[in-house]
């Protein structure tokens, strides 16, 4: 190819890389632009259902305006979503935000007298901060509440007779109970 | 800054045969000062003599290893060692769980390394295992505030709104480059505002060409003479039938056309001073334009 015929190819060319570069931009800043209007909307309380391919940051917000609310297991339901399409950040968050959830339930639970129902959810929220900070180790929160939560409920493995079974599932586990719960002297 | 402690390691002979297995040798981080959620790296460096390998097998899959410690992940590098052996490096990577109430002495424990001979003879030897000292978050007995401040649990994380600045500049830029490659094509092409280039009178031509060819012999004549005119600006002199050879032999790009200029001279001659009969077609005339228009462009 002479270099002519590359000067009178290359200008079209051009023009074809650089509106094909200017749509895909429109078009990703126009997807950004309507995740922020869902993502403003639930966050003044308007309750929005993200669209189906809404990206993890935006399902997380979903989520986030259902935990607050105590709707756990409808929140639970799109936890395989906001772990599959977001960073391990924002998963993070998530789990750090269903723990926070279950441990208010737990503090409810007990403040209430009704231990039985405590202990599960403490176990569960111990589990959801747990996964928090196996996707993120760096959120801070979640260590400072898992430790919250396991003075609440403390765990103490069986003493581990054999070295080949250290793998302790919950079940060989026993918990004693809250010390002292809130509010009494 | 992370002080790494190389420290000989104890080497638990399982089999009387695991001198295969040796310079074993295991390097942490410092092994106090971790808390709750903290992730280390240990690193395990081992010699295996050939023909024994190591089985992958054997080792530890990620996932929790005691209650309170996960593996997060587990990496092993291979190459040849001193005599003959092969070097292994692993580098394992855990995390605690283990929510002190006081500064506290933890453990790792060891796992097994296998390695399997060439006829599949097998032997088992241990890795070392590392002692750190894990400290609380947390006082036992909460400050000020009383029970209230117990069970007080750290605010929710929110959801971050993020800018759309980034995206709103891409946008931008890329708005400007297609605008500047328009501009681009808009000068080589010879269209306004550029369609006055000197050194396009082709580009011009074509243009006056396709607007009058088909209107008649008029029409035809007006269309011949904007040609000869673009000939002429680019001969730089009044280019008459005679010429063409010298005119093209200075002009490759244009050679590939020359059978079609040469009709259209002998065309327009005709045409202007013979009989007045219009030899080559409009279409034709128009296509002549273009080509020579593209070709300048090449040039």
């Amino acid at each position: 190819m002479s270099l002519g015929r590359i000067r009178a190819v290359l200008p079209p060319l051009l023009l074809l890389a650089t509106t094909l570069w200017l749509a895909q931009s429109a078009w990703t800043l126009q997807g950004k632009r309507s995740e922020r209007a869902v993502a403003q909307a639930l966050a003044s309380n308007h309750d929005v259902r993200p669209p189906d391919d809404a990206s993890g940051e935006l399902v997380f917000a979903r989520a986030h305006f259902l935990l607050v609310r105590d709707s756990l297991d409808e929140a639970q339901s799109l936890a395989g979503q906001i772990v599959e399409r977001g960073e391990p950040e924002v998963a993070a968050r998530f789990h750090y935000d269903v723990g926070n959830a279950r441990a208010r339930r737990a503090v409810g639970a007990i403040e209430a007298s009704q231990i039985d129902k405590a202990i599960p959810e403490v176990r569960l929220a111990k589990e959801a901060y747990r996964a928090a900070l196996r996707a993120d180790p760096t959120l801070w929160d979640a260590r400072y509440n898992l430790d919250v939560v396991m003075r609440l409920v403390r765990d103490f493995p069986e003493i581990e007779t054999a070295e080949e079974e250290t793998k302790a599932q919950p079940k060989k586990l026993w918990t004693d109970l809250p010390g002292r719960p809130r509010g009494l002297p | 800054m992370r002080v790494l402690l190389a420290a000989t390691a104890l080497v638990a002979l399982v089999h009387p045969a695991a001198a295969q297995v040796s310079g074993l040798q295991m390097s942490g981080p410092r092994p106090f000062g971790l808390l709750l959620g903290d992730v280390f790296t240990l690193t395990t460096q081992f010699d295996v003599a050939k023909p024994f390998k190591l089985d992958p097998a054997a080792l530890p899959k990620p996932g929790p290893v005691t209650y309170s410690l996960d593996l997060r992940s587990l990496k092993v590098d291979e190459r040849s060692g001193p005599d003959g052996a092969t070097r292994y490096e692993m580098a394992a990577e855990y995390q605690t769980f283990y929510a002190a109430l006081e500064a506290i002495e933890q453990t790792v424990p060891p796992f097994t390394l296998a390695v399997v001979g060439a006829s599949g003879e097998r032997v088992e030897a241990k890795s070392a295992s590392w002692t750190y000292l894990t400290s609380p978050l947390r006082p036992i007995v909460a400050t000020a505030g009383g029970g209230a401040t117990a069970f007080a649990l750290q605010p929710d994380a929110a959801p971050i709104a993020k800018s759309l600045r980034p995206a709103e500049i891409q946008t931008g830029v890329a708005l400007g480059a297609t605008l500047l490659a328009l501009l681009l094509l808009a000068w080589s092409r010879a269209w306004p505002p550029f369609h006055r280039r000197p050194s396009r009178p082709f580009a011009q031509a074509a243009r006056a060409v396709a607007k009058v060819a088909r209107s008649g012999e008029d029409g035809w004549r007006a269309a011949a003479l904007a040609l000869h005119r673009a000939f002429d600006i680019s001969a730089g002199k009044r280019l008459l039938g005679d010429d063409l050879g010298a005119f093209l032999s200075a002009r490759p790009a244009f050679r590939s056309y020359e059978a079609s200029i040469k009709a259209f001279f002998d065309a327009s001659r005709a045409a202007f001073f013979g009989g007045g009969r219009v030899a080559l077609p409009a279409e034709d005339l128009k296509r002549l334009a273009r080509n020579l228009a593209a070709a300048e462009r090449a040039a």
